[in-house]
């Protein structure tokens, strides 16, 4: 039953097979270079069909009288040292060649494309030994082999190829076993399994349909290099000299390069343009394969349509009453951020924040995933992924626009001025470099300090975060230590230079809920000590709770509600603020979702092109 | 031409051959590293090392290169097989005395066990120049050092 299934589905799923490789090759066929390479290759193929048919001479046909003969009428492109006539030769040879190229790949799609399927699919005892046979094979330069293979089996371009096949085969054994075996384990191939397919029925269907294309890339530079191994061999006078070959007329060439160089022009035009088409040809391919989506290259437009940003009412309680003579560190007014799009407009994924933080304030962002605080933590720091800007607004900045200062100076200010501490303490630590190199480099550029004053510093720094075994920590990779250590580390090193301002970013979304309370201790024991303001980007209601002075709701790229802790704990009165607290709290009535559509929210961080 | 002879008649003697032999390897390590420098600039923590003020060139050229470097390294480590083989075809168009040259004379001549001695010899070489390369791998990288 489920195989008359499979069989009415069997049309629609050929067409729909059909439909995508057509397709692919529309959208290959958008490319200049891709139209370029096929065309030549084509005509290249037609020329080893049917050369032969329209040579005006035998190739071996000898003349004494027309040695090293000129460009005349009856031989166009003149005769090689036996009175040959060149164009003869080439258009056999062009058979020949192709010929020999073409062995070399069915061999070694052959061998390469059923050992890899083989391997992967049914693994064993066949994956490790096929592992090893394939680094051999791949340890040994072509050539020499070929060599090798020579000199014991004698001079024949068909076993050299067929030889240079089987050596070439790693590289469609290690694209199909990588496939295969990435796929073997994937849920639709366990549910054929289930449904009672054969194994013949699911290898043609699920795996050979994932491999076909970047096969065909493989296919391609394979050819190019079978042509160019080929023809260095004849070159070196090893293959078979009785055919006609691109080789071996570069061969002829190159004995008489001094009374007749033109002679290595030909089969070196075609050897070079044959092979320069296939690789192009790979490229474009594998671009095409690469980008299925757009298909194009996304253009960087010099003219953007900047959008206009409408205010939007904020429910507003006023700052922490006891800040309210502190010094203002931080004044972001009217902040837009956005990121160009192919189609030169700009979608906006932060729009008209204002916030302000005082010396000693911790100003808490908080608001879901995708809700722009993020974004608005990074643009303070000027430090926006590619394509993103700031599209409006100021950010005011001990009496200075951040948004306005030059890289150079905004690159002075940061470590210095501005700290920031990431999400998430593995991937933000160079995994290259100890942890004591990676705090100490920073302190001897921005603080100009020699290496021993560095050294001592970050030691006493990462004592302070409280790391056990400073000493040991110090000389460490970041791979020898914990999540929780990371973070500590990571804390150490923006408070480093004793910034006035300390960007936390979900400083402990990514730790054990025991090590979480631990940081948050530290980071406000740290920002009492020095003093700091701080914008921590935060989730969690419990986060603000423990340690911010005053708290703004983000959602959907704007600041809905903002003001004191207390005041929003005690009076929200934004919707939005307050099913915050009833998803915190358990209400025991559904919440309406008061998110807008998705279609209106902005992309989520990072997310972006 | 010798070192011995002089340094300058050898510097001209090798200039061709070498770019030669070596543009298509130029290409493929340049195109990987490309590749591998464009991949470790997006990794979070370059972002990180930016915020603590540190400059562009620092970031570029001491965190993101070394951390992209492995796979050129890598690339490099393959190419030199195919160097091999390509030295073969150079050193017959330079008439450049070399194991090439031996090993197509020993062909053309049907001399078995020497070319089965240089199938043996490149083998070792192809070996050593990998232990190297995995040495370096293991200094550019420390977690490499412990597997």
């Amino acid at each position: 039953m489920i195989d008359q299934f499979a069989a009415d589905l069997t049309p629609e799923i050929e067409a729909a097979k059909r439909r995508s490789s057509r397709s692919l090759l529309r959208r290959l066929l958008q490319k200049p270079i891709a139209i370029a390479s096929l065309s030549f290759l084509a005509l290249v193929a037609l020329v080893a069909i049917f050369g032969p048919m329209l040579a005006p001479y035998s190739p071996t046909t000898a003349s004494a009288a027309d040695v090293l003969g000129p460009i005349t009428p009856e031989h166009l492109l003149g005769t090689d040292s036996a009175g040959r006539d060149v164009l003869s030769r080439l258009l056999y040879a062009t058979r020949f060649s192709i010929a020999g190229a073409a062995l070399a790949l069915v061999v070694a799609a052959a061998v390469g494309v059923t050992g890899g399927l083989i391997a992967g699919y049914y693994g064993k005892w066949f994956e490790g030994t096929s592992a090893w046979v394939v680094g051999l094979v791949q340890a040994l330069p072509g050539i020499v082999v070929l060599l090798a293979a020579r000199a014991v089996l004698g001079p024949s371009m068909w076993t050299s190829m067929a030889i240079f096949g089987i050596l070439l085969s790693p590289a469609f054994y290690r694209l199909v076993y990588s496939t295969v075996s990435a796929v073997r384990d994937e849920l639709y191939v366990d549910a054929a399994r289930v449904a009672g397919l054969s194994d013949a029925r699911i290898i043609a269907r699920h795996i050979l349909t994932v491999v076909r294309g970047p096969a065909l890339v493989q296919a391609s530079f394979i050819t190019g290099v079978a042509i160019a191994i080929q023809s260095g061999l004849e070159f070196l006078g090893l293959g078979d000299l009785s055919l006609a070959s691109w080789g071996s007329m570069l061969n002829e060439g190159f004995s008489n390069i001094y009374t007749s160089p033109v002679l290595m022009l030909w089969p070196s035009l075609m050897i070079g343009f044959t092979c320069i088409s296939l690789v192009l040809l790979a490229n474009a391919l594998r671009d095409t394969l690469e980008r299925s989506g757009s298909g194009r290259k996304a253009r960087r437009r010099t003219t953007l349509m900047m959008p206009t940003i409408a205010s939007e009412p904020v429910v507003d309680h006023g700052t922490d009453l006891r800040f309210a003579d502190a010094e203002v560190l931080l004044d972001v007014k009217h902040l837009a951020v956005g990121y160009g799009q192919d189609d030169g407009t700009v979608k906006t994924v932060v729009e008209d924040v204002s916030l302000t933080v005082h010396r000693g304030e911790v100003h808490g962002l908080i608001g879901e995933s995708g809700s722009g605080k993020t974004q608005t933590a990074w643009s303070v720091l000027r430090l926006l992924p590619d394509g993103g800007r700031i599209v409006a607004g100021a950010i005011e900045f001990e009496g200075n626009d951040l948004a306005a200062l030059s890289p150079t100076e905004m690159n002075g200010l940061r470590g210095l001025k501005i700290a920031y501490i990431p999400q998430e303490p593995m991937s933000n630590l160079d995994a290259s470099f100890t942890i004591g190199f990676q705090l100490v480099q920073p302190m001897r550029q921005k603080l100009g300090i020699g290496k021993a004053e560095a050294k001592a510093r970050a030691v006493e720094l990462l004592r302070r975060v409280g790391i056990p075994n400073p000493e040991r920590t110090f000389a460490a990779y970041p791979h020898e230590v914990s999540g929780g250590m990371a973070q500590r580390v990571l804390i150490a090193g923006a408070v480093s230079c004793q910034p006035d301002l300390l960007i936390a970013d979900e400083p402990t979304t990514a730790l054990d809920v025991t090590v979480q309370a631990d940081v948050l201790d530290l980071l406000r024991s740290l920002q009492n000590e020095l003093n700091m303001g701080m914008i921590l980007v935060t989730h969690n209601f419990g986060v603000v709770a423990d340690i911010c002075d005053t708290v703004s709701v983000m959602r959907a790229g704007r600041i809905v509600e903002t003001g004191a802790v207390e005041e929003i704990f005690e009076h929200p009165e934004h919707p939005y603020t307050q099913s915050l607290f009833d998803a915190v709290l358990e209400d025991l009535d559904p919440v309406e979702s008061v998110v807008p559509d998705s279609e209106q929210r902005p992309a989520p961080e990072g997310a972006l092109q | 031409m010798q070192l011995t002879d002089s340094f300058s008649g050898w510097l001209s003697s090798i200039t061709l051959p070498v770019i030669a032999l070596s543009l298509g390897g130029i290409a493929g390590v340049s195109q990987q590293i490309r590749g591998s420098m464009l991949d470790a600039l997006r990794q979070d923590y370059v972002r990180t090392l930016q915020s603590r003020g540190l400059n562009r060139r620092t970031v570029v050229m001491q965190h993101v290169l070394r951390n992209a470097a492995g796979p050129g390294l890598a690339v490099l480590g393959v190419h030199f097989v195919g160097l091999l083989g390509g030295a073969v075809i150079i050193e017959q168009i330079f008439a450049i005395p070399g194991m090439g040259q031996v090993a197509v004379t020993a062909t053309s001549q049907g001399d078995i066990p020497l070319v089965m001695g240089l199938v043996i010899a490149t083998a070792i070489l192809v070996v050593i120049l990998n232990l190297f390369v995995d040495l370096a791998q293991g200094w550019l990288n420390p977690k490499v050092r412990l597997s």
